[in-house]
């Protein structure tokens, strides 16, 4: 498949796969159509504090990690066209609910709700992996992940300027997010008549029931089961954040806390129910793989997915408090963060497959991210606006490269495993967002950068250590011998001995 | 002689292996056809039976090509390997066949369609080229042994 291909609507496959990135673009655009509008929220409601947005962004990527469970156990039953459909259906719910929220209760339980609308990437994922041929899939989810992305630049490029200047007035942004959810809703019915299941005729089948990742190691399973922990467990900074400014009582949050608890120790439970018989037993030498590799490419999507999440949310507040512009203006700058994933997400997988290295190129992009975050703490209200631009463009390029080369090497780890290691390094992205929005309520926007800047940083180390190339194939063979094309041989003899017959 | 041919089925493969054949009947040659079975890059569970079905496809299409061998009596073997193909076919000429030749069938990228479309291929060509992207300029710096690389038609 050539890269111009995307052009030939006719293919079914095409088609599936536009109709699909532009489903998971809405869902981004309704998932970060908040932050382009705070200035104008906190105008209008007057019982708003910065402090509040900042804790309404936390929430809206706090319960995507649950979500994206509950996404895959749906995704094995209903098949991807019925989850997706349902899941805009269902989100555009709790995005009404917001749009004409009237108490702090109100607009803080729906953006939690909301926030599991970040599950849409999986169910793609998993649609364009049935429609595509082996050959192009790689490809395929690049574009998919890149162009889906970019619903978050579209809503900081246009909602400012639909709820200012299309409805205008004190609730212009309540119409605007209102609006978003409605188109949501309408595609979502759309989507469920437009698609189908993979190309008609494919037999969908369920995918062996994995309840947790396999290891090789009693070591790895420590490292796994160390791992794991934040994946839920991060959720507990949320309840003591909400709890800390005071719209949650001690005994809602030990509830909190009682059931985070039980969930983490429930996937402990399950690593080892799973592994302790495969270890017991002893994994063959060359169905080893390292957890390692593992672990350093979920702290690189903590670090540029995490990243990117948690910049998004902030950065139109950003540009229009450093430079003192207008809602619109700012929305339409912080978009050239967003804006960059049209090109550089794609292309970070792309690189990544030409290179003969892809840890080198990982690498790359990690040392890239921390100097770019770091150039952009540099930035303040002296520096020209262009060369503000710049240096975002800049970060962002190497932010979604680094995305798209992380999700390069995963299928190569241990392709047996590839779903469920992908799973985990994706939900490290949620984890990384809702750490840094966390922080990010207690520094200014320039430690802020800085703080990203190290993140990468501490990422690069750890896959200096951790990472190795994938090394396919070496110990799998498949040597087709001579017995196997006599056993074909006789076989065709026969078939046409018995058509001649 | 022993030459080793990078197989995969498609047209300019079958028309290499052909055009091989009549070059160097005379030699008496022992052709062994390697195919490499890559991983699609896929990030979800659904990818074990993709690449299933293309092992079996490849193990077919080598078959075909034993045929033909057969037909034109020609010594021949194959070898199926599994990862990328570039480094895998160098680790295959390098390590285990040791062949006095290596043919490989260089893929037509020929554009289509309108400008951008054809601006588009010409960019990721050249991205190509400039990373050691494509299998026959990887091999082509790497390669310890005579190359042949077949233009397509």
């Amino acid at each position: 498949m050539k890269v111009a291909d995307v052009f030939h609507f006719r293919n079914a496959e095409i088609k599936a796969l536009h109709l699909t990135w532009i489903a998971f673009f809405i869902t981004f655009y309704v998932w970060f159509n908040m932050a382009p509008l705070a200035s104008s929220m906190l105008k209008s409601v007057d019982w708003l504090t910065t402090d509040d947005i900042r804790l309404f962004a936390i929430c809206n990527v706090a319960l995507t990690i649950p979500a994206r469970i509950i996404v895959g156990m749906a995704l094995d039953r209903f098949g991807p066209r019925r989850v997706f459909s349902v899941l805009m259906v269902l989100m555009a719910i709790p995005a009404l609910v917001f749009a004409f929220g009237n108490t702090m209760t109100q607009l803080l339980v729906s953006r939690l709700v909301l926030s599991s609308i970040g599950a849409s990437f999986v169910v793609g994922i998993h649609m364009t992996a049935m429609w595509f041929k082996p050959k192009d899939i790689g490809f395929a989810e690049g574009f998919y992940a890149g162009w889906g992305n970019f619903g978050s630049a579209a809503a900081a490029i246009s909602l400012p300027t639909i709820a200012l200047h299309m409805y205008g007035g004190e609730d212009g942004w309540r119409w605007a997010i209102a609006q978003s959810a409605i188109v949501m809703a309408a595609y979502g019915v759309y989507y469920w008549f437009a698609i189908t299941d993979g190309p008609v005729g494919t037999v969908h089948r369920k995918p062996r029931k994995a309840v947790a990742l396999e290891v090789s190691t009693w070591g790895d399973m420590v490292k796994l089961i160390l791992w794991t922990i934040p994946l839920v467990g991060v959720l507990s900074i949320l309840v003591w954040r909400i709890q800390n400014m005071g719209y949650l009582s001690t005994t809602g949050a030990a509830v909190c806390y009682a059931v985070i608890f039980a969930i983490v120790c429930y996937q402990i439970v399950q690593i080892l129910r799973v592994n302790v018989p495969i270890l017991k037993k002893g994994v063959p030498e060359d169905d080893k793989y390292p957890f390692n590799s593992v672990a350093a490419l979920n702290s690189t999507y903590f670090a540029n997915f995490g990243a990117e999440l948690a910049v998004v949310s902030m950065l139109p507040m950003f540009f229009e408090e450093t430079w003192s512009l207008s809602a619109t203006a700012a929305g339409l700058i912080a978009a050239s963060f967003a804006f960059v994933n049209l090109v550089a997400r794609p292309m970070g997988g792309l690189v990544s497959d030409r290179m003969g290295n892809r840890r080198f190129v990982m690498l790359s992009y990690m040392f890239g991210i921390s100097i770019g975050f770091a150039l952009m703490g540099l930035m303040n209200s002296n520096w020209p606006l262009i060369i503000a631009v710049a240096i975002t463009v800049f970060t962002s390029f190497f932010v979604q490269g680094a995305e798209g080369a992380t999700f390069g090497i995963i299928p190569s780890i241990k392709r047996r495993l590839t779903g469920q290691i992908s799973g985990m390094a994706g939900a490290y992205g949620n984890v990384g967002a809702v750490v840094y929005l966390t922080i990010f309520t207690f520094v200014t926007p320039t430690q802020f950068f800085y703080i990203i800047a190290a993140g990468a940083f501490i990422s690069w180390v750890l896959c200096v250590m951790w990472l190795k190339e994938p090394e396919s194939g070496f110990a799998e063979e498949y040597q087709v011998s001579s017995v196997d094309l006599q056993i074909e041989e006789e076989e065709r003899r026969r078939q046409a001995a018995a058509t001649a017959g | 002689m022993k030459i080793m041919i990078a197989y995969d089925g498609s047209r300019n493969a079958r028309l290499a292996l052909a055009q091989t054949i009549t070059m160097f009947r005379e030699l008496k040659p022992q052709i062994v056809l390697v195919a490499v079975a890559e991983n699609p890059r896929d990030i979800t569970s659904g990818n074990e039976d993709l690449f299933q079905q293309e092992v079996s496809e490849l193990k077919g299409y080598l078959n075909e090509a034993m045929d033909v061998c057969q037909n034109e009596d020609v010594g021949a073997e194959t070898l199926l390997l599994e990862g990328d193909p570039r480094k895998m076919l160098l680790y295959a000429a390098e390590k285990k066949i040791h062949p006095d030749m290596l043919v490989i069938a260089r893929h037509s990228h020929e554009p289509d369609g309108g400008f951008i479309a054809r601006s588009l291929t010409y960019f990721v060509d050249e991205l190509d080229y400039m990373t050691f992207g494509s299998v026959s300029s990887f091999l082509a710096r790497r390669i310890q042994c005579p190359l042949l690389i077949l233009p397509s038609r």
